[in-house]
């Protein structure tokens, strides 16, 4: 072999093994992969804690953002947050956690590695500054780079935090969105549903399910959305496994009395409703985009128990809303919808008037947690 | 076109500083021979042993220019030094724009500021057909304002690139490789390693391998990857260039080269 022989094999060689060092710009997932786990740096000393009644707490922390005027949701011009602004919300969001005790704790919208949040990972953050002890997380959105309006980098997902052990946690994939072009679809959010078996001791076969389906699309896609979340739950239940579940559903409670939003959430230059507008609805703020929107949730309460019944719901309605837009302090009122639910298979599982809709948490997030004591078998 | 201009700019960085196409080393071009790429400076060999370069494509977002010239020869090591100043500024504020094709958050923006890129180069040709050169260089950057750290781009190449910005200064240190295989293909293997103190992502290190095929003197036809493996705000990561996002795929860079001499 001559030098110049040689010469191409040391360029060949060079070429073959670097290839490897390339990960896609936008993670795409399989049906059901593995979840990845996460575990407090110190365990918490569980035995003062009831195995038969469980605070169960779902909450959609919005990335730690509280109400800092973000740009995608809150008629904001905000994107890159600073590490100070990051600690002290998630610091607020810690003593609200501290407070209220929960032993399992759904959260939506938890940063990772986002450019936004200043690469904080949130899930360590709080198993590090509360009493839980175990935690998995499932993306819903992770890309390297996202290049608009200066997103960059993302890893954002739901999570699940337990004070015991989570074992055979899964990634469940939700479709994408079908009323985006292809290249936003590319780098748009990949919606999941967390699912997580939960080792509380004398119960084997407990699980925690948690999901966050889609705000924003105009077409059918959170029916699909729902249609799977229900699928998931079905075949645990068929399985006989006993569960908890909840999450930011996105969906409003059959018989809400209003299903359009737009002109309470409507900022200021927006138009909406009135001909020649262009879409006649804001996004995330209409619910009836497509046929029975407004009754999607009604199979779910139907099949599982409400930690909120449905009866109490109509009795009261801005009693149990969860979600306050930006334009609250403008129409003086901080509360408009129930977005926010938790479910049981456990007949009767529910500790009568256990519920709570935590509405003081306004200035944290958009969203207000949702706690109810779970009562196992 | 401003996508297309900021896709350009990224691509050519690729590049790097590229010198006469024969070799990456410390000689100039000849007087009167001027070069253009695709994706590389434009460069024009002038007298007294000089060599100014610009990058046309994105002159008019990020205006720069950079000038070569040969000193002594040091034990067996021809040297050359290489200065170069850019203004980043209307570029990183197009960047920093609402909606697709904002890189940077429109929140920020950016004051005047220049990068100013010092280095010497030591070429060794004892080796003949090979021809090693090493580099060692100071980046300094200068703005008017302080510039927020949020508005960095952490992607590679851009992120160490424009990081004088943010730090003031950086380091850089590197070896080029060229040698021929046969009289028309030539190969260049580089590796570089810049160090930024200070700042969360404090090095990188880029290794380029090109093979071209040099029709003549006055045309060539060039393919290549880049590796960079680098510590950003994020933690560290690697990553090979080109990647097509949606294809998920690595593909060569390719470059066509063009030179000609003045009369």
């Amino acid at each position: 072999m001559n030098s110049a022989q040689k010469n191409i094999l040391v360029f060949i060689f060079l070429g073959a093994f670097l290839l490897p060092g390339c990960d896609p710009i936008v993670e795409t997932y399989n049906n059901a992969e593995d979840a990845i786990y996460y575990e407090s740096q110190t365990i918490n000393d569980v035995s003062t804690s009831s195995e038969n009644e469980l605070n169960v707490m779902t909450w959609n922390i919005r990335f730690g953002c509280g109400r800092i005027p973000f740009f995608g949701d809150a008629c904001g011009d905000r994107v890159v947050l600073t590490e100070v602004e990051v600690n002290t919300n998630l610091d607020s969001v810690v003593v609200r956690i501290n407070r209220e005790d929960p032993d399992i704790l759904l959260l939506q919208e938890m940063d990772r590695s986002s450019k936004r949040t200043n690469y904080i990972d949130q899930v360590q953050y709080l198993l590090d500054n509360t009493n839980m002890n175990y935690g998995v997380y499932a993306t819903i959105w992770n890309s390297q780079f996202i290049p608009s309006d200066g997103i960059g980098r993302i890893d954002m997902g739901n999570v699940i935090l337990s004070k015991w052990k989570l074992t055979n946690a899964e990634r469940i994939k939700l479709p994408l969105r079908e009323d985006q072009e292809g290249i936003v679809q590319y780098f748009y959010l990949r919606r999941s549903i967390l699912k997580t078996q939960v080792q509380v001791p004398g119960h084997d076969n407990f699980y925690a399910v948690n999901i966050h389906a889609t705000a924003f699309a105009t077409d059918d896609t959170k029916q699909k959305h729902i249609d799977t979340y229900l699928e998931t739950l079905e075949s645990l239940a068929n399985e006989g496994a006993l569960f908890v579940t909840g999450g930011d559903l996105n969906s409003l409670p059959p018989g809400a009395d209003s299903t359009d939003f737009c002109l309470e959430d409507m900022c200021e230059d927006d138009h909406y409703h009135e001909a020649g507008n262009e879409p006649q609805h804001k996004d995330g703020s209409y619910f009836e985009n497509f046929e029975n929107e407004p009754t999607i949730l009604q199979p779910l309460y139907e099949a599982y128990e409400p930690a909120v019944s449905i009866v109490d719901y109509l009795e009261n309605e801005p009693a149990y809303f969860t979600h306050a837009p930006s334009t609250s302090d403008r129409n003086g009122t901080y509360y408009d919808r129930k977005l926010d639910y938790l479910f049981t298979n456990i007949s009767n599982g529910w500790k009568p008037s256990s519920d709570q809709t935590h509405q003081d948490y306004k200035q944290i997030s958009d969203h207000m947690a949702v706690s109810a004591i779970l009562q196992l078998p | 076109m401003k996508n297309f201009l900021a896709l350009t700019l990224i691509v050519s960085s690729l590049f790097g500083k590229t010198e006469n196409w024969s070799s990456h080393s410390a000689n100039v071009l000849q007087e009167k021979r001027i070069e253009i790429g695709l994706f590389q400076p434009l460069r024009i060999g002038v007298s007294g042993g000089r060599e100014w370069s610009t990058h046309p494509v994105y002159f008019f977002m990020m205006p720069n220019v950079s000038l070569k010239k040969t000193r002594n020869v040091w034990w067996e090591f021809d040297v050359s030094s290489r200065h170069s100043i850019s203004y980043p500024t209307p570029l990183l504020n197009m960047l920093a724009r609402q909606g697709t094709g904002g890189i940077i958050s429109p929140e920020f923006t950016f004051p005047a500021a220049v990068i100013i890129y010092n280095e010497l180069l030591f070429t060794w040709e004892e080796q003949k057909p090979y021809n090693i050169t090493f580099k060692l260089g100071v980046s300094l950057g200068l703005a008017a304002e302080n510039i927020s750290k949020g508005s960095t781009i952490d992607l590679p190449l851009a992120y160490h690139r424009f990081a004088p910005l943010y730090n003031g200064y950086g380091l850089r240190t590197g070896i080029d490789f060229t040698g021929k295989v046969t009289e028309k293909i030539h190969y260049l293997l580089d590796a570089d390693i810049q160090i930024l103190p200070g700042m969360e992502g404090s090095f990188a290190v880029e290794h380029k391998g090109m093979i071209s095929w040099n029709k003549n003197d006055y045309f060539r036809i060039s393919l290549g990857y880049k590796l960079v493996h680098g510590e950003y705000p994020f933690g560290t990561d690697t990553h090979i260039l080109p990647y097509l996002p949606m294809a998920e795929t690595w593909v060569p860079f390719m470059d066509f080269q063009w030179a000609w001499d003045r009369k």
